[in-house]
């Protein structure tokens, strides 16, 4: 299966007064066509922050990006122009952020945000010839852009689709705003959709409908998705495959089947292990906390928190290594066979 | 009850808080559980209504007695971050109980800060640095600690893990459960994290929109949930491991969105997005029974 | 580690960071550089000036004497040495700038605590006070004050301070008024604070930052109203020095004779322009400690 999205060795950091903070670090991902992938980690692991810096819409001045390649479709987009990447941006790749109150303007209505969209999303530059005159003069753009987002609203099953043209987002409730993002992420016909952290706003009775809108909607256009969540539970019950992330690197990534079932890197099971289950368990959690990444730890980077810490990790760094059939760990203690050293 | 100018945040609410126990309400934005929380700490004033703690009424204190009484009653807040002051450093917010209520001595006073800071399992050298040096979990331990410092019989916790992540919430929880069970605190947990409720507490009460809609042990509410809105609710969880699957009831889709508290509907408050609504839900409003022992519900269905 | 290392070590990391952030900002250091010089001079006035009693001596035969090697900024309509009369007139017009500041905050503040904490008819009852006296306009305000009370330094400071208050109300006004939604506050209610405690030690600390900049940016502005005040002869009585006075006595006679004019306003200037340029950098110092 071809790869949509294939991100190779992304590095980022920041240059602060105290010196150089490296936020993230080797990241290689890639997400194939039909996909669903989740990116899961805590707060501050970085998994916000490669999404955006993927898209380009990092600011660069503080932050260096450093990369191989991201190759979307073939071509590597990495250090691209930004009104070519603002072209992929708007009809390749989409965007539903996260939290759906303020996502949207609070001075226009629904309908003219969304009709912006359509009609804009491929011309990141516009001259005011274009915008102004032009678009007055050709009526009919307009009447298709409305059709077109009618149909979306219906997609997304927003109830009265005509009504919702005319509102304003404070008009609506979470949940309808989250659909209403979802919408505007569809318009343009994209081969990608980003969610970052979908349901982290949203009730448990609102939270469901979308989880089930968004699998329809994948599942009707054949999308490709990359999930940013903390909530675990969200992500397998949206993903196919998994990439988990401590303190800016990827410590294990596999199918999400394999990942939940049989967690192999200790991060992953001690954060597996601290969600209550209805089984009445709950783990103890993990000793410490995120490192300063100013001053990372030596060798491996999860070897201050780690109980199953020897010499080694102190001093060498991990990689991933694939101990199953598509099941990657980074950590020492693991050999290419799967079995514990 | 308690009205906020046209809005029922709190309707009709009847509630037996054990001594010892850890008691949860759970319900989604709307269902005023952070609302009955504060009001029953006397945050808020209830409209209407008593509130009878170890016997003494607290709706019909005066001034000075309520201010004594808070000495039992404490609240471990949502955000950590936002609880604290952060101009003040920590051994001034701990202190700080211990100052309005004028208990001990100025020695005692730092010796009790000391040992409250040590419980929490935060070093000392904590006490001279500002909230915005600590990390969330910290934080969050600092306000058990300010919460714990008086030796209180009686904490709400209001949604205390909600904004931590779940490596250290677990270690939050734990450390609750190890202060109830050394010192016999008395929890209401505000949630809306129905498998963390599950794990935590001895007895469940669901709310929606304002109304106790049942309330039964723990063990009972989730193995025979009885309203539709719970069992719908229930059947919402995303477990993360295939064992918990075949606890969950069935998948209920609910549709359509919570009213909003000023509009809320008439009759049974949940009728409009009831799957099993019959006629008589559309205008008579249920009253909350108690159908087995210990367990209560408000639903036309087991009238 | 025992509790003085720690509040060393965090101080010595606190003043690092603020000498890197002030590196940032080199007009900030420009402007402590020239408020360390006027104060100075204001400070040391009687040994700087090379002929202190000319705040009170007259010299007949040395009038409109130009700058020169005996009197560097040349002499006035009496014949008195200028650059002495402005080292002293310096402290009178800084003396000035911190009295009113202090006693307008004072006020200012105080009611604005007040007004945003309690709210309700107390707040609406002082904020249109304060809206009152917004309508006037401030120096036709002091003037007035100035002329009932009569013309003097103390009633210059209370007049300018009686147009100056409203501005801190205001402001401290809002400042409350968000702060009281926070949830810290909530919890200093919830364990039985009453509300003078809450307000001074729950509000007030959130306030200071604000208020402390706004106060170094008004220092100028009171200098530079009480050198007017004094410029339309409402405020220090001659033959004492104030820069604003000096500036109206040497007018007649620009632009030929132009020191007696030129060298007191290079003062205000110098003193108005350092406490501007302090009061921004502070501001940026202090926002990344909130």
């Amino acid at each position: 299966m071809m790869s949509l999205l294939k991100v190779k060795n992304l590095n980022i950091s920041f240059k602060l007064y105290r010196g150089i903070s490296e936020v993230v670090k080797n990241i290689n991902m890639k997400v194939d066509v039909g996909e669903s992938v989740a990116i899961v980690g805590e707060t501050g692991c970085g998994k916000s922050i490669c999404v955006k810096a993927v898209l380009g819409i990092l600011p660069s001045p503080p932050a260096q990006i450093n990369c191989d390649m991201i190759n979307y479709k073939g071509t590597n987009i990495f250090g691209m122009d930004y009104r070519d990447l603002g072209k992929i941006r708007g009809s390749g790749i989409s965007i539903v952020f996260q939290n759906p109150m303020t996502a949207l303007s609070p001075v226009f209505t629904i309908g003219e945000q969304m009709i912006d969209i359509y009609k804009w999303h491929s011309k990141p530059t516009i001259s005011i010839l274009d915008w102004w005159i032009k678009d007055k003069i050709d009526k009919n753009s307009t009447k298709e852009a409305i059709e077109k987002v009618i149909n979306t609203l219906s997609l997304v099953k927003m109830p009265e689709p005509k009504d919702i043209l005319t509102k304003y987002s404070f008009q609506l409730s979470g949940g309808m705003r989250q659909r209403v993002q979802i919408a505007a992420a569809l318009i343009t016909d994209p081969d990608l959709i980003i969610f970052d952290e979908p349901t982290t706003a949203l009730d448990l009775s609102i939270q469901n409908q979308i989880i089930d809108l968004i699998k329809e909607i994948i599942k009707k256009r054949n999308l490709s998705t990359l999930f940013i969540t903390h909530n675990l539970g969200v992500a397998r019950a949206l993903c196919r495959r998994i990439y988990v992330m401590y303190a800016g690197e990827i410590v294990e990534t596999g199918y999400g089947k394999d990942v939940f079932d049989n967690p192999l890197h200790p991060y992953t099971k001690g954060l597996l292990a601290s969600i209550p289950k209805l089984t009445g368990k709950m783990g103890d959690g993990i000793e410490g906390k995120i490192p300063d990444y100013i001053n990372r730890p030596s060798g491996c980077g999860f070897h201050p928190r780690c109980v199953y810490a020897k010499e080694i990790c102190k001093h060498r760094p991990s990689e991933l290594i694939e101990v199953e059939p598509e099941h990657y760990i980074s950590c020492h203690m693991l050999t290419k066979k799967g079995d514990q050293l | 009850m308690k009205r906020v100018s046209s809005v029922k945040a709190v309707d009709d609410v009847d509630l037996n808080i054990l001594e010892g126990e850890t008691h949860s309400i759970v319900g989604e934005s709307g269902s005023g559980k952070t609302t009955l929380g504060k009001t029953i700490a006397m945050i808020y004033r209830p409209t209407d209504g008593d509130i009878f703690f170890n016997g003494v009424n607290l709706t019909k204190l005066n001034r000075y007695n309520l201010k004594n009484l808070r000495r039992d009653i404490q609240v471990v807040f949502q955000e950590p971050t936002s609880s604290l002051n952060p101009k003040r450093n920590i051994k001034d917010i701990l202190l700080d109980p211990l100052i309005i209520h004028k208990i001990g001595s100025k020695q005692e006073r730092n010796k009790a800060v000391k040992e409250a800071i040590e419980t929490v399992e935060l070093h000392e050298d904590f006490l001279l640095r500002f909230p915005r040096m600590l990390s969330e979990g910290q934080k969050q331990r600092l306000g058990i600690a300010r919460a714990i410092i008086t030796n209180p019989k009686f904490i709400v916790l209001d949604e205390p893990t909600s904004s931590l992540d779940v490596s250290v919430q677990a270690k939050i929880i734990k450390l609750l459960l190890k202060l109830q069970k050394d010192r016999g605190f008395t929890y209401l947990f505000i949630s809306h994290d129905l498998s963390l409720v599950k794990y935590f507490s001895h007895r469940v009460t669901v709310m929606y929109l304002g109304k106790v809609i049942e309330m039964a042990p723990t063990t009972e509410l989730y193995s025979n949930p009885l309203n539709p809105y719970t069992i719908a609710l229930l059947s919402s969880m995303l477990p993360v491991s295939e064992d918990e699957f075949k606890l969950i009831p069935e998948k209920i889709p609910l549709s359509g969105e919570i009213p909003s508290a000023s509009n809320i509907p008439q009759g049974c408050v949940f009728h409009p997005r009831c799957y099993k609504a019959i006629e008589k839900c559309n205008h008579v409003v249920p009253k909350l029974i108690e159908i087995k022992k210990d367990h209560f519900v408000r639903c036309h269905l087991y009238e | 580690m025992n509790e003085n290392s720690i509040t060393s070590s965090k101080l010595v990391q606190n003043i690092k960071l603020k000498l890197y952030l002030l590196k940032k900002s080199p007009l900030s250091i420009v402007g402590i550089f020239l408020i360390l010089i006027t104060f100075s001079l204001a400070t040391f006035a009687p040994f700087i000036a090379p002929y202190p009693n000319d705040v009170k001596d007259v010299h007949m035969r040395l009038i409109y004497k130009p700058p020169s090697k005996n009197n560097l900024m040349g002499t006035d309509f009496m014949g008195r040495d200028i650059l002495s009369r402005c080292v002293f007139g310096l402290r009178v017009s800084i003396l000035l700038g911190i009295a009113v500041v202090a006693l307008s905050a004072g006020i200012g503040i105080s009611l604005g605590l007040i007004a945003g904490y309690i709210g309700g008819r107390t707040r609406t009852i002082i904020m249109r006070i304060t809206d009152i006296f917004f309508t006037i306009p401030g120096i036709a305000l002091a003037l007035i004050v100035a002329s009932i009370l009569g013309p003097s330094l103390t009633n210059a400071m209370i007049a300018l301070s009686f147009t100056w208050w409203p501005s801190y109300t205001r402001l401290t006004q809002g400042l409350v008024l968000s702060i009281k939604q926070e949830m810290y506050i909530e919890a200093s209610k919830s364990l039985g604070s009453n509300p003078l405690r809450i307000i001074y030690k729950d509000i007030l600390p959130n306030c200071l930052a604000v208020l402390v900049v706004k106060c170094t940016m008004d220092m100028g502005w009171a200098v530079l109203s009480g050198a007017g005040l004094s410029f339309l002869g409402m405020g220090v009585q001659p033959p004492y020095p104030e820069l604003g006075s000096m500036i109206s006595e040497g007018r007649e006679l620009l632009p030929t004779v132009w020191w007696p004019t030129f060298f007191p306003g290079i003062f205000i200037l110098i003193s108005v322009l350092g406490l501007n340029l302090f009061g921004d950098g502070l501001r940026d110092m202090l926002e990344i400690e909130l």
